[in-house]
């Protein structure tokens, strides 16, 4: 793997409390998407629960990973470089082939594409561009951040077409992740960044859950 | 209003008109109150009856539909899934 971010030591049990949030907002996203396809019968809203669900098990493989190190940390204080690399590799990879998908499900839901080419042309070349680029992490992120920009610039669409308060916070949501997501390429090289970008995203993940609380009390 | 509002909209008022009327409905009732051409209402029923919404049932007099327990909650829960299709933009 190319590069590892850099996380402060003292954020360390805190990033893996974020990373369960992130996974558990998510997961109840996708999970109540689900529901709403199985009360509706709209295609689009299960691809958009798919695409949710992807990105949980990203957040929860990232949060699994962090943990394995850090109780080695914890245990064993200093931990083997080989080792570290095995899980961190294994880890990394398996976070951004989730994260990536569940994103490119998300810009092939937004943009009503309705053709699996589209989709697996897409998946392949991006799949196929970190695969072969040494700065793996660098490139997941230019990529993360070019499909939520594409994302941002649907849902500003959106609220220009519908100006209510459910798809304002649906907005600012997105943007802030877009901006936490930028916000990580910084973190390759200063660790105040990471603390940064995880605030952030927490702060866009709970407005998406305040969200889906509104929505879901409607009866 | 956006494409997939209106086509969420139009099964609303087809499964609203069988439940204004006792949950039994004739086609011709459903053609006036959905307000659609005969073609795009036979394509409608077609997919409710697929998705599980309503039941056909046919007689010598003609046929009828009637809703099942999907096609009511549908209708009870037809807020929250316009809400959470128009906040995600969905369309």
């Amino acid at each position: 793997m190319g590069n590892l971010y850099l996380i402060p030591e003292w954020f360390f049990k805190y990033t893996i409390a974020f990373e369960l949030i992130f996974g558990l907002i998510t997961l109840i996203v996708g999970i109540y998407a689900l529901k709403i396809y199985k009360l509706s019968n709209q295609k689009q809203t299960k691809n958009f629960g798919i695409a949710f669900i992807f990105i949980s098990i990203a957040y929860f493989i990232q949060a699994i990973l962090n943990s394995i190190l850090f109780s080695k940390l914890y245990t064993e204080r200093i931990i083997a470089l080989s080792t570290f690399n095995l899980w961190s590799n294994i880890g990394i990879f398996l976070y951004m082939f989730f994260f990536l998908a569940g994103l490119i499900t998300l810009v092939y839901v937004t943009f009503n594409i309705n053709s699996f080419r589209v989709y697996s042309l897409l998946f392949l070349l991006i799949l196929g561009s970190m695969i072969v680029t040494p700065f793996k992490l660098n490139i997941f992120h230019i990529f993360t951040s070019i499909l939520l920009i594409y994302i941002v610039v649907h849902y500003f669409l959106n609220y220009i077409k519908n100006k209510q308060l459910k798809n304002f916070l649906v907005l600012v949501a997105f943007t802030l992740l877009l901006f936490g997501n930028i916000d990580l390429i910084f973190s390759l090289n200063n660790s105040i960044y990471y603390v940064i970008a995880d605030i952030i995203s927490l702060i866009a993940y709970i407005i998406i859950l305040i969200n889906l609380i509104l929505i879901a009390r409607k009866k | 209003m956006n494409k997939r509002r209106d086509r969420l909209q139009v099964i609303y008022d087809i499964l609203k008109a069988i439940q204004d009327k006792n949950g039994k409905i004739k086609p011709t009732h459903i053609l006036y109150k959905s307000n659609l051409s005969h073609q795009m209402m036979e394509e409608y029923l077609k997919e409710l009856i697929e998705g599980g919404f309503i039941i056909e049932t046919k007689k010598p007099e003609g046929r009828t539909y009637q809703l099942t327990e999907k096609g009511f909650d549908y209708l009870r829960k037809y807020q929250v899934i316009t809400d959470f299709v128009d906040s995600f933009g969905l369309s």
